[in-house]
């Protein structure tokens, strides 16, 4: 009885990560600008923010769902989150702005029973995308103002972050 | 006669810098009105000091260098004549005014230098060209190894003399130092003067650092390190580079601003998300809690006299500027006009607050009252902030960005508050978030 109870609770987490990887990069905004993801086979999770804004829109938000039904089901104890702005604000307002940005994200995943250790990062602007450091354009700005988390598992965060214009 | 009064200055005064007055009072009239804005460069005679002997000679030169190099690069000044437009040995004895003025003089400087064991002695008399009369006559001491602190003293006799506006010229600045280090960007604390000369490195390259803020008694700086990820604010000694860190070891702390009589430091303490202005006594290292809203408050920046206390708050959405009492009360906003308003920064003089605009993709360095009221922009561009005033509350110094060949620069530039006056600082390629010293005393 046991060994079944095991055999099902495997094939269930199987069957999660096999949906999670489905869903892996897959785009929850619409619109331009870039999508927020969760990416399991990274470990990764990056979550877009409006411009001068620290709530998580609905495409963050999915992504997050499935980034905390990940962590729960690996029984992650461990979460680094990352956050950083877009390079128009002083440095000062950025760091502030990033780490109310990281705490959006940490208290989401707390709110969907991530219970595990998490640390937040205030990176300001000072680590632009490794995609677009100079870029001044719109989407520019908007590819450095993001929130990346992850797990464990993902030994540096940032090589963790995938080019979301692929 | 000369010797016998440098001896006496000497025995009088313990302190490394004495200027004795040997004329009359100081002039009130106003030479130049550095406040009009568009004026045009006032002509200065310099023909150069004269030395005592071929050795003192090579010390004049540099001195009278360096007074140059400072009076004109501050744009209000322009210089006419040298050596050979009246012989320096006739000319310390009584200017011939009329060789002056027809070479298009207002005013003249001359001087004897000496020097005597580890001192030079700088005796400079100012003259009023058009009314033939001495405006100002000052001996200055110094130890031979501080000549350029000594000639930017001169330097701010003259401009005080003529403008009726404290000098900037003897002062620092303190910046973070750009460079690339393969793909990576260092950045590192650096001091130099306010004529960019002396510069030497405060931090290790591998540090990730930024804001420095120079405290009143020009002993120590505070800046932002980053440790583990995170932003900490720490107060450095220039000379021991002994340093603490400000504020708990959980949460990040950042924006740090000295008081006015360098005893106390504001700064900002973020702690899930939400950042307050703290304020903390450097000496009991107490900590004092300002602010208590939800909302992002940072950019702290106390008045001179210390009972107001200027920072920025996203209360209303967009950073905005406000004025608290140095007690956290009475907190009201200052700025309303369109954008965004961040970086205050509180006059020398009490009189203003220089900020940074942000409108649309434009930025804009701008000075208003302490209500709010007679908003003026002294500078604009895509990317510029961080103004930091001189230390008579006349000039500001920013960062402004300009891109050559795709490449982004850092630059430090020197404005007064008329805008009409700005040049860029000697030496600050790859130069950001500028904190300029008040005037420095006894060398140091």
């Amino acid at each position: 009885m046991k060994n079944v109870k095991t055999v099902i609770k495997i094939a269930g987490v199987g069957a999660l990560m096999s949906m999670l990887a489905a869903c892996a990069s897959t785009t929850t905004e619409t619109g331009p600008g870039p999508h927020s993801t969760f990416d399991p086979a990274g470990h990764a999770s990056v979550s877009y923010f409006a411009f001068n804004r620290s709530d998580l829109v609905q495409g963050a938000k999915n992504a997050l769902d499935l980034q905390a039904a990940f962590l729960k089901a690996n029984k992650a104890k461990f979460v680094q989150i990352q956050g950083y702005a877009d390079s128009r604000g002083t440095e000062q307002y950025n760091i502030a702005l990033s780490a109310r940005r990281a705490h959006s994200v940490s208290s989401y995943l707390r709110a969907k029973g991530y219970t595990g250790k998490i640390v937040t990062k205030a990176y300001g602007k000072m680590e632009a995308h490794q995609y677009n450091a100079d870029d001044t354009s719109e989407m520019g700005y908007a590819l450095n103002r993001r929130v990346i988390a992850c797990d464990t598992d993902a030994k540096n965060c940032a090589d963790k972050e995938k080019n979301p214009l692929g | 006669m000369f010797n016998l009064f440098k001896k006496v200055c000497l025995c009088c005064f313990s302190f490394l810098f004495c200027a004795l007055f040997l004329s009359g009072q100081a002039n009130a009239k106003i030479y130049v009105d550095i406040n009009k804005g568009d004026v045009e460069a006032f002509p200065i005679g310099l023909p150069g000091l004269m030395g005592d002997s071929s050795a003192d000679q090579k010390t004049a030169d540099l001195i009278s260098e360096i007074v140059k190099g400072d009076l004109t690069g501050s744009g209000f000044f322009r210089a006419i004549g040298d050596k050979s437009t009246q012989s320096l040995d006739t000319l310390v004895v009584q200017p011939q005014y009329d060789i002056w003025t027809e070479a298009g003089a207002h005013a003249l400087v001359t001087g004897m230098v000496h020097q005597s064991g580890k001192w030079v002695t700088v005796s400079m008399r100012l003259y009023d060209v058009l009314q033939q009369k001495i405006i100002d006559g000052k001996t200055f001491v110094a130890p031979k190894d501080k000549l350029r602190h000594l000639a930017h003293v001169m330097s701010d006799d003259i401009y005080s003399q003529l403008t009726g506006v404290g000098g900037y010229f003897d002062s620092r600045i303190v910046f973070v130092a750009l460079s690339q280090d393969g793909d990576k960007q260092s950045r590192r604390i650096a001091i130099m003067d306010s004529d960019g000369y002396g510069l030497r490195y405060l931090t290790k390259p591998g540090d990730h650092v930024l804001g420095p803020r120079y405290s009143p008694t020009h002993d120590e700086i505070a800046y932002v390190k980053y440790q583990k990820g995170n932003p900490h604010v720490f107060v450095m000694n220039i000379k021991t580079k002994k340093e603490f860190r400000v504020g708990p070891d959980y949460g990040i702390t950042f924006s740090p601003s000295f008081s006015h009589d360098g005893r106390k430091l504001y700064f900002s303490y973020s702690l899930e998300g939400n950042s307050d202005i703290y304020v903390m006594d450097l000496r009991t290292k107490h900590v004092k809690r300002l602010t208590h809203d939800s909302s992002i408050d940072i950019s702290p920046s106390p008045s001179p006299d210390g009972r107001y206390v200027a920072y920025v708050s996203n209360k209303s959405g967009l950073p905005q500027i406000y004025v608290m009492r140095s007690n956290g009360r009475g907190s009201h906003r200052i700025s309303y006009g369109e954008g965004s308003y961040k970086t205050p920064a509180w006059s020398p003089k009490g009189d203003l607050i220089a900020f940074t605009k942000q409108h649309l993709d434009t930025f804009f360095i701008g000075v208003m009252d302490p209500r709010g009221r007679h908003e003026r922009i002294v500078s604009s561009g895509y990317f510029q902030e961080s103004p930091s005033w001189g230390p008579s509350g006349h000039m500001l110094l920013f960062m402004r960005q300009a891109t050559f060949d795709q490449r982004h620069e850092h630059h430090l530039y020197r404005v007064d508050i008329s805008g009409y006056y700005m040049r860029e600082v000697a030496n600050s390629v790859d130069a950001t978030d500028p904190s300029w010293s008040s005037l420095l005393d006894n060398y140091k």
